[in-house]
C-alpha cells in the first residue's frame, strides 16, 4: 500500500514528533490478557521465539511485538511465524504509537526472495487516520482490505462481502482477476468510527477458514471475502508486516491462534449489511509484457 | 517480444481468414487429412500396456473421468480426440477428475491438422466459463511455433504465464517489484539441457506419436519429448500452486485436430531420481539469463467489469 507520508514530509515530521512523545512515556510492562478457551498463545510477552524477522526492525518492548525502525524501510519487510495454518482464527490487540504506519497479518502466506518477505494474503492494518486530503478518497477503502502481498493485490475492500474468481482475458492464456462485491458488512464510517486513536489499543481477530476469510476490527466485520480462484492458496505461513515507509512503530500482543475444522459462529461480530455499490463488479488483468532487462532490485 | 507478437498476431489473423473466407474449404482440407491418417492407422489402436507402478487416466475407449464440451472431445482410433469444425472462443479443456500433487506422468499425442494449440494442464483448477482450468500446462504445439514456445511451462491465466521455455533449466521466484506489495516474478535460465533446434529434430511430424514425459515433485518440474529432456524448471515462487487437476487443452485459434492417449501416472513420494534418464546435452544459456514480469501495480482505481 502507498504510503501517505512519503509524498508528504508534514506528515512525515508528525510522525517523527509523535514518536518522540511516544517513546518518553513510561513503558510499564504490560500483563497479557489470559488465553480464551480453545485458543493457544502464539506470543509469550517477552521473546520472539517461534518468530523470525529482521532484528534490526522486530522486538519485545512494553511485553509487545514492535515493529520499529528508526530510519525509513526500504522494503517490506515481515515477522514470521515459523508454524503454517491452514484454517484457523487468530486474536491479537495492535496499537500504532505513531500518527502513520502500514502493517497487516500475513496468512497463508510463503517466503519470497528478500530481508523476510512473504508473498500471500494480507488483512491489513493501518492507523486509519484519513486526515481530508483532497482527492475523492483518501484511502478509506484500504484501511482493514484483504490484500495479496506481492500476488493479486487489492482482493476486497473496506466493508465489502465479496467474492473473488479468476477468468479468462481476451487473449488466450492471460487472466483476468474478478472481484464481486455482493454487499456492505458495514458502512465504511461506521468502522472508521471505532478505531481506537494513537497509543490506544485495537482488538483484531481474523477467521480463515476454506475459501472464506473474515476480518473484524473492535468487533466490527471489516470484511468478508470469498475466494474462488483456484490459485488461490490454501495453506501458508503467518506473520506481520512492516511495510515500507518513514519511521513508524507498531505494537503487537495477547496474540492467540485455534485452529478451525469448520466455519465458526461470528453472530457476535456486529455487521449492518447494506447493498453493494455499483460497480459491483471489478477486474485486474494479467498481461504483461516480458521485459528482458535485469532487474532492478 | 516481437516474435511472439508476430506469432499471435499471424495466427489470430489466418484463423479469423479461414473463418471468414474459407471456412468450408478448410474444413473439408482438415476432415480429408484426419480421414487419410485413420486409414493408415488400424481401428481401434491398443493401448500400450501400463507400466509397472503406473496407472491409466484413460480406457481407450471412452471419456470415463473426464468432462468437456461434448461438441469438442472424442474418442476415436482409441484416442482421445480434441477436434474444433468451428473456431473456439476462448481455451477449453477436457478436464480430469482427479487431485494429484506429485507424480510422473507419460501421455503421447500426435497432430491430425497443420495447426494448433494444446497442452497439458496439471496441478490446475477449475474456473467460470466453458470447462476452463488454470494452473500449469506442458505446452502442446506442432513445431513451427517459435522455438522457444514449443514445449514450454505455462501458467494458463496466472501472472507467471511463460515459466521455463524449451531447452531451459530455469529457477522461478517472485520478489517485490518496488519495495512495496507489487509482485515481480523472475525467471533465472542456469544453462541449455539441450539446444532447441536438437529437441525439435527429436520430434514426429503431422499424424506420427509423440512421447511426452512430465515429472512433478514438489517445486520440482522436468519434461522429455520423445526422450530428449525438454525443460528442468525449479518453481520456487511461494505463491506456485503445488497440487490440482489435469486437463488437455484446445487453445482459441486456428481448426484443429489432436490426439492423446496412453496417458498414465505414478503418484511420488519421494523425489525421483532423473539424472541419466533422459538425454540432455547441456550448454550455457544465452543472455539475458534473468527476466521478469511484474503484476499490475497496487492502488490502481477499480475497473468496472464489461459485460
Amino acid at each position: 500500500m502507498m504510503h501517505a507520508a512519503r509524498r508528504n514530509p508534514l506528515l512525515k515530521g508528525a510522525a517523527i514528533a509523535a514518536l518522540a512523545l511516544a517513546w518518553s512515556a513510561p513503558a510499564a510492562a504490560q500483563e497479557q490478557a489470559p488465553v480464551p478457551e480453545g485458543f493457544t498463545s502464539i506470543f509469550d510477552g517477552k521473546t520472539l521465539n517461534g518468530w523470525k524477522g529482521d532484528p534490526k526492525v522486530w522486538s519485545v518492548r512494553d511485553g509487545a511485538i514492535t515493529a520499529h525502525s528508526d530510519t525509513p524501510i526500504s522494503h517490506n519487510t515481515f515477522l514470521i511465524l515459523e508454524k503454517p495454518y491452514p484454517n484457523f482464527e487468530i486474536r491479537l490487540k495492535y496499537r500504532f504509537l505513531t500518527r502513520t504506519g502500514n502493517s497487516g497479518l500475513q496468512f497463508r502466506s510463503g517466503i519470497a526472495e528478500g530481508n523476510y518477505v512473504l508473498a500471500g494474503m494480507q488483512s491489513n492494518i493501518t492507523p486509519a487516520n484519513f486526515s481530508a486530503c483532497g482527492l475523492p478518497s483518501c484511502g478509506e477503502e484500504r484501511f482493514g482490505m484483504l490484500y495479496e502481498e506481492l500476488g493479486r493485490l487489492e482482493m476486497v475492500l473496506l466493508g465489502e462481502r465479496a467474492v473473488v474468481t479468476r477468468r479468462q482475458a481476451k487473449t488466450g492464456g492471460t487472466g483476468q482477476f474478478v472481484r464481486t462485491v455482493l454487499g456492505t458488512t458495514n458502512p465504511r464510517e461506521d468502522i472508521i468510527k471505532t478505531i481506537k486513536g494513537q497509543g490506544e489499543w485495537n482488538e483484531d481477530v481474523l477467521i480463515v477458514y476454506g475459501n472464506r476469510f473474515v476480518h473484524a476490527i473492535n468487533g466490527m466485520v471489516v470484511f468478508d471475502a470469498t475466494d474462488n480462484d483456484p490459485l488461490g492458496a490454501k495453506d501458508g505461513l503467518i506473520g506481520i508486516q512492516a511495510h515500507a515507509g518513514p519511521p513508524s512503530t507498531a505494537q503487537f500482543k495477547d496474540i492467540v491462534i485455534r485452529p478451525l475444522t469448520s466455519f465458526p459462529d461470528i453472530s457476535h461480530l456486529v455487521s449492518k449489511p447494506g447493498p453493494a455499490p455499483e460497480p459491483n463488479q471489478v477486474r485486474r488483468n494479467y498481461e504483461m509484457p516480458v521485459v528482458t532487462t535485469p532487474p532492478a532490485n | 517480444m516481437m516474435r511472439i507478437d508476430r506469432y499471435r498476431a499471424g495466427r489470430y489473423r489466418a484463423g479469423r481468414y479461414r473463418a471468414g473466407l474459407g471456412l468450408i474449404g478448410f474444413l473439408a482440407l482438415s476432415m480429408g487429412s484426419f480421414a487419410a491418417v485413420s486409414a493408415k492407422a488400424p481401428a481401434g489402436v491398443k493401448a500400450a500396456r501400463v507400466p509397472a507402478g503406473f496407472k491409466s487416466l484413460f480406457d481407450g475407449k471412452t471419456l470415463k473421468g473426464w468432462k468437456g464440451d461434448p461438441a469438442l472431445w472424442s474418442v476415436r482410433d482409441g484416442a482421445i480426440t480434441g477436434a474444433t469444425d468451428t473456431p473456439v472462443e476462448a481455451n477449453t479443456f477436457l478436464i480430469h477428475d482427479g487431485n494429484y500433487g506429485n507424480f510422473e506422468l507419460h501421455f503421447k499425442y500426435r497432430w491430425l491438422s497443420p495447426e494448433g494449440n494444446s497442452g497439458f494442464q496439471f496441478r490446475s483448477g477449475q474456473m467460470e466459463g466453458n470447462y476452463v482450468l488454470t494452473g500449469l500446462q506442458v505446452n502442446v504445439t506442432p513445431t513451427d511455433v517459435p522455438p522457444e514456445r514449443f514445449g514450454m511451462l505455462y501458467n494458463e491465466t496466472g501472472d507467471r504465464q511463460e515459466m521455463a521455455m524449451l531447452g531451459q533449466k530455469a529457477v522461478i521466484t517472485r520478489r517485490s517489484a518496488n519495495g512495496m506489495g507489487t509482485g515481480r516474478v523472475v525467471r533465472t535460465v542456469t544453462e541449455m539441457v539441450n539446444s532447441r533446434d536438437d529437441i525439435l529434430r527429436a520430434v514426429k511430424p503431422q499424424g506420427e506419436w509423440n512421447e511426452v514425459v512430465l515429472i512433478a515433485y514438489d517445486n520440482h518440474m522436468v519434461s522429455a519429448i520423445n526422450g530428449m529432456l525438454a525443460f528442468d524448471a525449479l518453481d520456487n515462487d511461494p505463491v506456485g500452486k503445488r497440487d490440482g487437476q489435469y486437463g488437455i487443452q484446445l487453445h482459441k485459434g486456428p481448426l484443429m485436430r489432436i490426439q492423446y492417449k496412453d496417458i498414465v501416472i505414478k503418484p511420488l513420494k519421494s523425489a525421483p531420481k532423473i539424472e541419466g534418464r533422459f538425454r540432455t546435452s547441456p550448454s550455457p544459456a544465452p543472455a539475458p539469463i534473468k527476466t521478469y514480469k511484474d503484476s499490475t501495480r497496487a492502488a490502481l482505481p477499480d475497473v468496472a467489469l464489461p459485460e
